[in-house]
């Protein structure tokens, strides 16, 4: 008798990273001490506005942007170290999903040849075989008849129809990691889900996993099932957990703003007055970040003196469910 | 009720070089005064396109057919001459576009934007222009002194917006146009820029109309909603009618393909095919090659909008019969 | 095969473009087939001198009586031989290195730059009159080699510049993330989108070329043409004097005219160009 193990091995792991910038002569963390890991088959949600550093991290996993400090590990190997190469082995493990599908394409080539090029550039079939391998690629995103679909250029599709076309170029090179960076913000609403569902059977069919970086906690929720969502405010996890878990009881006071500020597709919900716990503050200039405040400060209509002595760190509150935050009750808290 | 706007029979073609492009058909739509009235409508829905025509700032490939009217208080603004529309535009009406395509000169102060579009309209001294500013300014919760003497670039996004809905309401305008409002803003301005719409709304009792993609923004403000599709208005009515009881499918899918915080995730699902091609726009009703009911009749004939209870139209065949509800 | 079936589609729809092939058509029979029609005779004839256009002389003659519409037909061939090999081997040498540079950076960006200040600081003329006295060039096309080596370096740099920003484009990092390689980002992805930059440039060149033969000319590098156009246009101005004769007016318009049709050919068939490229801009 055959006994399955099954091991599910961590693909990727971010270990204290840290990413800085110099906009306007100043320097600024885009990114602040973030660890996190993806095992095999997972979704991992990151939620964050925009400034959150949560695309930010995502361009540093793929090898974009080089943390100033903290490494990315691809299967224990630092991506950024000098000794790393980005062989064709070490590019095939993670690819990437990106917001706007008309700058994902080259202009002047048809979506035929976008697909094939990687597809005989990696021998992955022979040459005589590379249109049923794209034709297959676009059924397998529901784009029929894939003959129709092969001879047009980028700009002759749609947005939702050329995001299709996004996601069956991220599997050419049979990854075990697809980072989607706001895939679907750019897509009618209607149309949403149809791409969510498309990378889900992805998901569960090819073992794949996911990491979904998104404002839209709505659409977060949808996608990440039974998987783990990270919540970046101004570069820092504030809070993470399982989605189900965070969306019904938020203990942050950001994501407990953030869920009450999410409209509500029913009238008679949405017009009920509802409070949203948080600063109105407008400013261009954020105040900056200091190493001995909580990030949050500025906004928080809780703080409390030992706000702006410490930085609060991730407690856990619960299995899996992290918060960083001084004042979450301390009965809460598993020491 | 008498209405403040109208639209009667709007037909709108784009001639391009790669044909005529019907981004608008025969569509009428009423606003009520002192109402929030929602247009929805996604990609290829034609309503920005309608609200170009009502502010008559369409391309010149634009061609309106002759039946078409806007009637605005008796006028016919298909028909004014460039002065009358000059004078229309921002003193009738006012509009609110999209944070990127701000209606902000990057040249000049908050200040003198002020002053610049009241002395234009008003005459007057810049005295006068300031200390509506600075009101209107308290209104949309914003530091006056501070960001008089600001320029655009110097505010963040959400102050931008609202400065563009005081410089809005400047002119004492009847009605408000706004075109996807929030759109570049994050969860928490848009949530904070709506609120500030609804008591603006309530102060002033002044119409607005809301162009937008999300129907839950249109849950939150408006009254009244019509949702458009492939150019024709295919629904419309007061919005707790209209959301709770849906008639035409494509209302329906578009809720239902919202996912939200609670509810159960299977019970969302997304409207099958794709937007259509406003080239080549499908028979009979546009809608159908992604309606899960059509029906032959619905290949064949286009439906027309009909009232179907009070208030409420819709432009369907077979409007709630296929729902069996 | 359907490309070519495109192109001339492309062609036949864009009037400005077709045009333009037209005119360079004309200019390439002139070139190749003129000089076998119409025999050169360049024996002065005094008596005749500055004849304004007429039925023996369809452009009347220059200052030693000579038909100048001969002179243009047989100056087409080396005129053309010289701007089009200027520009293309200039174009080539700036596509290649111009895309390395700005594509891959580092030591190689370093040291093309190097090559390219290099060239761009040292003075042309005192090179070539050193270059004239140790080499004689008697074929057009190795004088536009010559040409070309002084007209690659601003063009690699332009290039450069743009391939810096295009590099930036997600089209482009997605191609990194896929793994494709250099060779197919510069050539298959970054090339196609700067042709409209390298057509424009290319017709400068070509254009510039024309006139730099003559000042190579004067320099004594190659044997004087006087059938050259830019040499007719140089005589007529300067050298005798058909400014100050009404009747020469067609001898200084002549091969003024001819060199701007050209470049006008030239400049509307690159409109087309743009349109086999970008497909975007295609009204088929």
């Amino acid at each position: 008798m055959e006994e399955k193990f099954l091991v599910t091995e961590i693909i990727v792991r971010v270990n204290n990273v840290t990413i800085e910038f110099c906009r306007e002569g100043k320097r600024f963390k885009a990114v602040e001490d973030v660890s996190f890991s993806i095992k095999q088959g997972e979704i991992l949600t990151l939620i964050g506005e925009s400034g959150s550093g949560k695309s930010t991290i995502g361009k540093a996993i793929i090898g974009i942007n080089k943390p100033s400090s903290g490494e990315v590990y691809y299967k224990e190997e630092n991506i950024f170290s000098p000794s790393f190469h980005w062989t064709i082995e070490k590019r095939a493990l993670v690819q990437i999903i990106l917001q706007d599908p008309y700058a994902s394409f080259n202009p002047l080539r048809t979506i035929f040849q976008q697909l094939a090029d990687p597809l005989l550039h990696h021998k992955q079939c022979k040459a005589s075989d590379v249109k049923r391998e794209v034709a297959k690629l676009l059924e397998m995103v529901t784009l029929t008849p894939p003959e129709y679909f092969m001879e047009k250029y980028p700009f002759q599709l749609s947005g939702g129809q050329l995001q299709r076309v996004s996601i069956a170029r991220s599997t050419i090179l049979k990854p075990k990691l697809i980072i989607a960076d706001e895939p679907v913000s750019a897509v009618d609403a209607s149309l949403k889900l149809s791409i969510l569902e498309l990378m889900k059977k992805l998901n569960q069919s090819s073992n794949v996993s996911f990491l979904y970086i998104t404002h839209d906690l709505a659409t977060a929720r949808y996608f990440t099932g039974n998987g783990r969502i990270l919540v970046m405010y101004r570069g820092r996890i504030v809070e993470e957990g399982l989605v189900e878990k965070i969306v019904k009881n938020p203990l942050h006071p950001y994501l407990k703003a953030l869920i009450s500020a999410i409209p509500v597709p029913d009238p008679k919900e949405a017009k009920k007055k509802r409070e949203i716990n948080i600063k109105d503050t407008e400013e261009k200039e954020m105040p900056e970040l200091t190493a001995t405040s909580c990030n949050f400060l500025s906004r928080c209509v809780y703080s409390k003196e030992i706000c702006t002595t410490m930085l609060p760190q991730l407690v856990e509150v619960e299995p899996v469910h992290r918060v960083a935050c001084h004042l979450v009750k301390k009965e809460e808290r598993i020491e | 009720m008498e209405k403040i706007l109208e639209i009667k029979n709007l037909t709108l073609n784009y001639y391009t070089s790669a044909g005529k492009m019907k981004a608008v058909e025969k569509v009428s739509i009423g606003f009520e005064p002192a109402k929030i009235t929602a247009i929805i409508g996604e990609s290829g829905s034609g309503k920005s396109t309608l609200v170009k025509a009502i502010l008559q700032i369409l391309p010149p490939n634009a061609e309106i057919t002759p039946e078409s009217e806007i009637l605005f208080k008796d006028k016919n603004l298909l028909q004014l001459d460039k002065e009358a529309l000059r004078r229309f535009r921002w003193r009738e009406v006012s509009m609110v576009f999209q944070n990127a395509q701000s209606g902000l000169n990057p040249t000049l102060t908050i200040r003198d934007q002020f002053v610049d579009t009241y002395l234009a309209h008003y005459g007057g001294s810049p005295k006068d222009a300031i200390g509506k500013a600075e009101k209107l300014l308290n209104l949309v919760k914003l530091p006056a002194t501070t960001v008089l003497s600001a320029y655009p670039h110097q505010l963040s996004g959400g102050m931008k917006q609202r400065v563009i809905i005081a410089l809005a309401l400047l002119l004492d305008p009847e009605f408000v146009i706004l075109d996807e409002p929030t759109t570049a803003l994050d969860m928490l301005t848009q949530a904070f820029i709506f609120d500030l719409l609804e008591d603006i709304h309530k102060q002033m009792q002044i119409p607005m109309i809301l162009i937008t993609h999300d129907i839950s923004l249109a849950a939150k403000i408006a009254h009244a909603i019509g949702v458009m599709y492939a150019g024709k208005i295919i629904e419309a009515g007061e919005i707790e009618e209209v959301f709770t009881r849906s008639i035409h499918p494509y209302t329906r899918g578009l809720i239902k393909a919202m996912p939200s915080l609670k509810g159960d995730i299977s019970s969302y699902s997304p409207i099958a095919g794709d937007p259509p091609d406003l080239f080549h726009k499908p028979s009979g009703c546009l809608f159908h090659p992604r309606c899960k009911y059509a029906k032959p009749l619905c290949r064949e004939t286009q439906p027309e909008l009909i009232e179907i209870s009070t208030g409420h139209l819709v432009a369907c065949h077979y409007g709630g019969e296929v729902f069996g509800d | 095969m359907q490309k070519i079936f495109i192109i001339f589609k492309i062609l036949w729809k864009n009037p400005r473009a077709f045009a333009g092939f037209l005119g360079l058509l004309f200019f390439l029979l002139m070139a190749f087939a003129g000089p076998l029609i119409i025999p050169l005779d360049m024996t002065p004839k005094y008596l005749e001198r500055f004849l304004p256009p007429g039925s023996k002389h369809i452009l009347g003659t220059d200052y030693a009586g000579r038909d100048i519409f001969m002179q243009i037909v047989h100056g087409s061939k080396d005129i053309i031989v010289i701007a089009f090999s200027t520009a293309i081997i200039s174009t080539f040498i700036a596509v290649v290195l111009g895309i390395m540079a700005g594509f891959m950076g580092g030591w190689v960006d370093t040291l093309i730059m190097r090559i390219v200040d290099i060239f761009l600081t040292v003075p042309h003329f005192p090179i070539m009159a050193i270059f004239a006295a140790l080499f004689k060039i008697k074929h057009p096309f190795f004088l536009g080699v010559v040409l070309a080596i002084w007209s690659w370096p601003s063009l690699a740099r332009a290039i450069r510049s743009q391939i810096l920003s295009l590099k930036e484009r997600e089209f482009i990092q997605i191609s990194i993330i896929l793994g494709m390689g250099l060779p197919h980002i510069m050539f298959k992805e970054l090339l196609p989108n700067i042709i409209p930059y390298i057509s424009i440039n290319f017709i400068n060149i070509a254009k510039n070329a024309i006139t730099a033969s003559v000042g190579i000319m004067l320099l004594g590098l190659v044997p004087l043409s006087v059938t050259n156009w830019g040499m007719m246009l140089n005589l007529a101005t300067f050298q005798t004097g058909a400014i100050y004769v009404p009747s020469a007016l067609s001898y200084l318009l002549s091969p003024l005219f001819a060199i701007v049709l050209l470049q006008y050919s030239l400049l509307c068939f690159a409109g087309g160009v743009e349109e086999i490229f970008d497909p975007r801009l295609r009204k088929i």
